[in-house]
């Protein structure tokens, strides 16, 4: 039974034998795209592409291994295949995009297009009358895209309750902490353009569960507070980790350290 | 050895401890190089955010206060999003905007499309009163970084990896000018044409064509707009067969400029354009790999190629001179 800690390990070790980066904004997601995959998306792992499932945009496209090892953990990727991590010539990219591994939606980066991609293919489920609800992941830092804003807007407008923006509030971008570039309360934000919001402990899977299934009848955002680099002490809360491979004896120290 | 990161950092020190107004802009992201800038002029170093679009409009609101503005970031987020606000508020409005650029061409293409950047050159020559200038060495980054300052306008400067390590390939006395094509190495059998980061790659291929008792002359083309099309003219009078290779897209930049310069002259020469295929990659791929997958012609194609063309102008020679 994968549980997030045992994903967090797997994806320290593959996105550094990949010798690749952004494992603190992996760390920071994990229960988040847990609990969207093992408790909430209406998916089944035969048919990827069955017209009623859920739709999961991964806005923040490079938190892609832990999103690959929560597909695994339900059935949708066959975990060997995630041995091509950032591999050339595979089809396992180190951020989401759609080269051939099943069950991956449009999306991923650059950022700040999910909500968009969102809104369309909500407006799409409204239209063919299916059951079909859209979850996005973004990013905080991604927040500061104009893009973000002008679907935030939207949405209410089009009466998406089948819409919902999960926040991976990390505070921490890829220069510095996100609110000494843009100081700013998303949840209020989103509020004030008409979205439901709640606010959660990012790597509780039960607060996440209730706020990703409670009813809503307008656009759902969950503002998901999480710790870039959570579980290992010294990416925690550091800047500096975001694009980085690990050394040998960062990834050894990373482990041993996990907690 | 210097990085783009270093040679970019060290100019921002220059030119912002001479006049006092210059500003360097992110839209988040680290260039490794500048901290000495920043350090020493924080009012003149703003953070605006993950927001490309803000960027540029903000920097144009600057350099129309008076202001010299840098603006950095990864050439896909540098230009892609932000086009027309490059286009209105700093092409039209003849804006004196820097965009330097980094990681162009596929040299961080194992991120996927997010940042493989080989239309950049295309696009950003397509702009009225836009100046785009890709350095292939150490001589070039810092000369025309130079020249670049001096400008009415905006400019773009295409860089590959922020901590890529510039060659130095010209002479220190080496006349580097903006607009102008600089000879690096003579040879009367065919023309090398290169441009950015591709230039040392291109010596390295003169010097095996070498091996091969090929004389091919190498010419260095950093300045794209303005485009030195008289350089060419002369290789087409001289009749050499040309070859044009560049880390970018061969629809619009480097290529196009050269077959462009050639079909004006009326008169034709055997050409060959080396560079990315008009395609995307759908695989997961390094700079090396996607050289394979794309079927990019390397050295032993192209000397093969050159091989023919003497053999056809000596054949050609003989026939005159029956």
């Amino acid at each position: 039974m994968t549980t997030p800690q045992q994903m967090r390990r797997d994806l320290i070790r593959m996105i550094a034998r990949a010798n690749t980066g952004h494992i603190p904004s992996n760390l920071s997601a994990v229960e988040i795209v847990y609990t969207l995959f093992l408790r909430v998306l209406k998916l089944d792992p035969e048919r990827p592409d069955w017209p009623d499932r859920d739709r999961f945009i991964a806005s923040k496209g490079h938190c892609a291994a832990a999103i690959y090892l929560a597909m695994s953990a339900v059935g949708i990727i066959d975990r060997q295949r995630l041995d091509d991590f950032n591999v050339d010539g595979g089809d396992v990219p180190a951020t989401i995009l759609r080269y051939g591994l099943p069950g991956i939606e449009p999306g991923g980066s650059p950022l700040g297009r999910g909500p968009s991609i969102g809104i369309g293919t909500a407006v799409a489920a409204k239209r063919d009358g299916r059951d079909s609800r859209t979850y996005v992941l973004v990013g905080d830092g991604e927040c500061q895209e104009g893009q973000i804003w002008e679907a935030a807007m939207l949405a209410p407008t089009l009466g998406l309750d089948n819409l919902v923006v999960v926040v991976d509030e990390n505070r921490l971008q890829g220069s510095f902490e996100t609110r000494d570039v843009v100081a700013a309360d998303l949840g209020a934000r989103f509020t004030a353009f008409g979205w439901q919001c709640h606010r959660v402990d990012g790597h509780s899977v039960a607060e996440l569960e209730t706020a990703l299934l409670a009813p809503q009848d307008r656009p759902k955002v969950v503002i998901a507070a999480t710790i870039k680099g959570k579980g290992v002490p010294m990416m925690e809360n550091e800047t500096g980790w975001h694009g980085r491979a690990l050394t040998f004896a960062e990834l050894t120290t990373s482990l041993r350290g996990f907690r | 050895m210097t990085t783009v990161g270093e040679v970019v950092g060290e100019h921002l020190l220059r030119v912002g401890a001479e006049a006092g107004d210059t500003y360097l802009i992110y839209a988040d992201g680290r260039l490794r190089g500048v901290e000495p800038f920043i350090e020493k002029f924080p009012d003149r170093f703003l953070n605006v955010g993950i927001a490309e679009q803000n960027a540029v409009s903000i920097a144009a609101g600057l350099a129309h206060s008076g202001k010299q503005v840098y603006l950095w970031n990864n050439t896909t987020f540098l230009l892609y999003r932000p086009f027309d606000q490059i286009r209105v508020d700093a092409a039209f409005s003849r804006t004196r905007l820097r965009l330097i650029g980094t990681s162009a061409g596929l040299t961080r293409s194992k991120s996927g499309i997010i940042n493989i950047a080989v239309e950049d050159v295309a696009i950003m020559r397509a702009l009225p009163n836009m100046t785009v200038v890709c350095p292939g060495d150490l001589h070039e980054a810092r000369a025309l970084l130079n020249q670049c300052h001096q400008l009415d306008g905006p400019v773009y400067v295409r860089f590959p990896l922020e901590n890529y390590e510039l060659p130095e390939i010209h002479r220190p006395d080496t006349k580097v000018t903006l607009g102008h094509a600089i000879t690096v190495r003579d040879g009367d059998d065919a023309a090398l044409i290169a441009t950015g980061h591709m230039l040392p790659v291109a010596l390295g291929w003169i010097d095996e064509f070498a091996k091969a008792g090929l004389r091919v002359r190498l010419v260095s083309m950093p300045s794209i707009k303005p485009f030195d099309a008289g350089s060419v003219v002369t290789l087409v009078a001289e009749q050499l067969p040309i070859i044009t290779v560049e880390d970018h897209s061969t629809i619009g930049g480097l290529g196009s400029a050269v077959a462009e310069a050639i079909a004006e002259t009326g008169r034709g020469v055997p050409f060959r354009r080396i560079g990315v295929p008009d395609r995307y990659p759908y695989v997961v791929g390094s700079l090396g790999y996607l050289t394979e997958h794309f079927g990019m012609p390397g050295v032993s194609e192209l000397r093969a190629w050159i091989v023919d063309q003497v053999s056809a102008r000596s054949a050609r020679e003989a026939e005159v001179g029956k």
